[in-house]
């Protein structure tokens, strides 16, 4: 074979080796993500804890700022992934309301992974006035 | 629904317009067309963005008026596409980069396999967004919270740059998730069909601007190449499913870089790709505020070689309709920044010692050096190493007419990654935990850009006897 002919092979080799690597990563892409995990629609964690805030959306103001407390101390932005996952849901789906990470507003949204002691906000500054039965709850702060 | 879907054809045939009268090339083969309607997806979303944005911040939320805005650049738009078809301005048919291909094996297989990956993507993505329908996290978190704020705040919707949620960003810019508000604000339903459906035409658009304009720069086999590398890069496909807004920028640098090849090859059409290029760096940096530093470096690094090579004259002649083309975009962007200013937290976290003190620190150097290398090396599996070995096969084209702009292009590459390390090394937050979270996401903005290079400077199987 001449130069030339050995030039094409280097060049066909190449192309294919190519086209084999492309197939065999949308092969494992479509294994791993089509295949492989199960597609359960409506089941994902986002949407699964989006749908406790319909019924609270109705219940707050159209806009302004509220507050907000949970199981954790403000400072859980930080250092707690999923509680701040719970806050960053709360706020995303309960827009155009500003969720401020703080109890010092009028009103205070109340997302608790694990429900408080029963009287827990007794003679504190903040009035419960209505619990959805599912860890939320909205109060307000008697003392703004 | 089929208002979602009337507000997605008027953005796109807003945009094809646009993109029809400033480069109103045709060819034999449904090449040029095909990349036309790719660059629609972005102009198209941005420029109607854009004009929401406007009618928000002159008299607040109104479905109606920026309906009628945008009716009325589309009837403008028709308008001077019919004027322009009378006079015999639509130019006549061209061969755009097909002959020699001829009905050769390897452009078959290779378009029968772009075909096939093509429709992978598709399903992968739509598997990827049943399973995650509100995006992942900076997704919901981020992006489609700012479309909740301007859809449902009414007067209100600037309270999406409260300082109280300054972890959503409020300094970030909004094409992404005004495109998003609009679909909901039209249709009156906040489904979620809609961000997953802009994320869709974005992935589709960049897949269809790097092998269309191949297409057109060198011929259709080095196209479908380029259009399968980037189908076949697991996280490009994955992320842009993510709802973020990394695919959509970098849908716009290689929109841009394309246009910009474009220009070198189709002489006779340069005002008006320049205009078009100018729109899309615009629209860039309309998208993330990765697209400010790109903007800021292409057109420097575009000015320096260009002065070089045709002198100051020409350097003008060649960016005033570029800048016509940006001006209106860059003066939306600055208004944004200035009325509703947030301090981004990557850059404004700490003062000059601190900032000082990063810089000369060898160990968080060498530990985002060594992130870089190896994200870098590692990317899409492995796909910068095998095509690196395809290239070494291949050899470089050294007489292609685009080594002034592939130069640029690489400069142009450079400098952004050398922007983005130093972004990371002065990061106010735990460096390890960044490099972790968004290194990835950078390199997906710049992947297509990077493909783009790559496949115009290596021969095609082809050229090589």
């Amino acid at each position: 074979m001449n130069d030339a002919g050995y030039r094409m092979l280097r060049v066909k080799a190449a192309f294919f080796c190519l086209m084999a690597f492309c197939f065999f990563s949308i092969t494992c892409l479509i294994a791993k993500e089509v295949i492989e995990k199960p597609l359960k629609i409506g089941s994902d964690s986002v949407s699964v804890y989006s749908k406790r805030f319909n019924v609270v959306r109705e219940a707050l103001p159209p806009g302004g700022v509220i507050g907000y407390i949970s199981n954790k101390p403000p400072e859980f932005l930080e250092k707690d992934n999923a509680e701040a996952a719970r806050y960053y849901m709360a706020q995303s789906f309960l827009a155009p309301v500003v969720i401020a990470n703080d109890p010092d507003r009028g009103i205070i949204l109340g997302n608790f992974s694990q429900l408080p002691e029963a009287g827990k906000f007794k003679g504190r500054r903040y009035k419960m006035v209505k619990n959805f039965g599912n860890g939320i709850f909205i109060f307000v702060n008697t003392e703004k | 629904m089929p208002v979602i879907f009337a507000a997605a054809v008027f953005s796109l045939v807003t945009g094809f317009l646009i993109c029809d009268m400033f480069l109103p090339l045709r060819t034999k083969s449904a090449g040029c067309f095909f990349l036309k309607l790719s660059l629609a997806v972005g102009i198209g979303y941005g420029i109607t963005s854009v004009l929401m944005f406007v009618v928000l911040s002159a008299i607040g939320p109104s479905a109606a008026v920026s309906a009628l805005a945008e009716f009325l650049l589309l009837a403008v738009l028709i308008a001077v596409f019919i004027r322009r078809k009378r006079a015999g301005k639509v130019m006549p048919a061209e061969d755009g980069g097909a002959s020699g291909c001829g009905k050769s094996r390897v452009y078959a297989f290779s378009r029968l396999f772009f075909i096939l990956a093509v429709i992978s993507c598709t399903i992968v993505f739509i598997v990827i967004s049943l399973r995650h329908p509100n995006g992942f996290w900076d997704g919901w978190a981020i992006w489609n919270l700012k479309a909740r704020f301007i859809s449902r705040g009414g007067a209100l919707w600037t309270q999406a740059f409260s300082p109280l949620i300054k972890w959503s960003h409020p300094d970030y810019p909004l094409l992404v998730p005004l495109s998003v508000a609009r679909c909901w604000q039209y249709s009156g339903v906040e489904t979620q069909v809609v961000p997953a459906a802009i994320a869709f035409f974005f992935m589709f658009g960049t897949i269809g601007i790097l092998t269309y304009a191949l297409r057109l720069l060198k011929n259709p086999v080095q196209g479908y190449l380029a259009g399968i590398a980037l189908a076949a890069t697991p996280i490009f496909i994955i992320h842009s499913a993510s709802q973020y807004a990394d695919v959509p920028v970098g849908y716009f640098f290689v929109a841009t870089l394309a246009l910009l090849y474009m220009k070198e090859k189709y002489e006779m059409y340069s005002a008006g790709i320049s205009v078009l290029a100018g729109i899309s760096m615009g629209l860039a940096a309309w998208t993330k505020n990765e697209g400010i530093i790109f903007l800021a470096s292409i057109f420097f690094v575009y000015s320096v070689f260009r002065l070089r090579k045709v002198g100051f004259r020409g350097y003008v002649a060649d960016v005033l309709p570029m800048a016509a083309g940006l001006l209106p975009i860059l003066l939306v962007i600055v208004y944004f920044k200035t009325a509703y200013p947030s301090p981004n937290d990557f850059v404004a976290g700490q003062g000059y010692s601190v900032t000082m003190e990063c810089l000369t620190d060898i160990s968080i150097l060498s530990e985002v050096a060594g992130a870089f290398f190896s994200q870098i090396l590692w990317f899409g599996s492995g796909i910068f190493i095998v095509l690196a070995a395809y290239g070494l096969f291949l050899g470089i084209d050294r007489k292609t007419p685009f080594a002034g702009m592939a130069v640029t292009h690489a400069v142009l590459l450079g400098s952004m990654l050398v922007a983005y390390f130093f972004i990371f090394v002065t990061v106010p937050h735990d460096v390890t935990w960044v490099l972790r979270v968004s290194l990835y996401r950078l390199l997906v903005q710049l992947w297509p850009m990077c493909l783009l290079l790559f496949f115009v400077l290596i021969k095609t199987p082809s050229d090589v006897k």
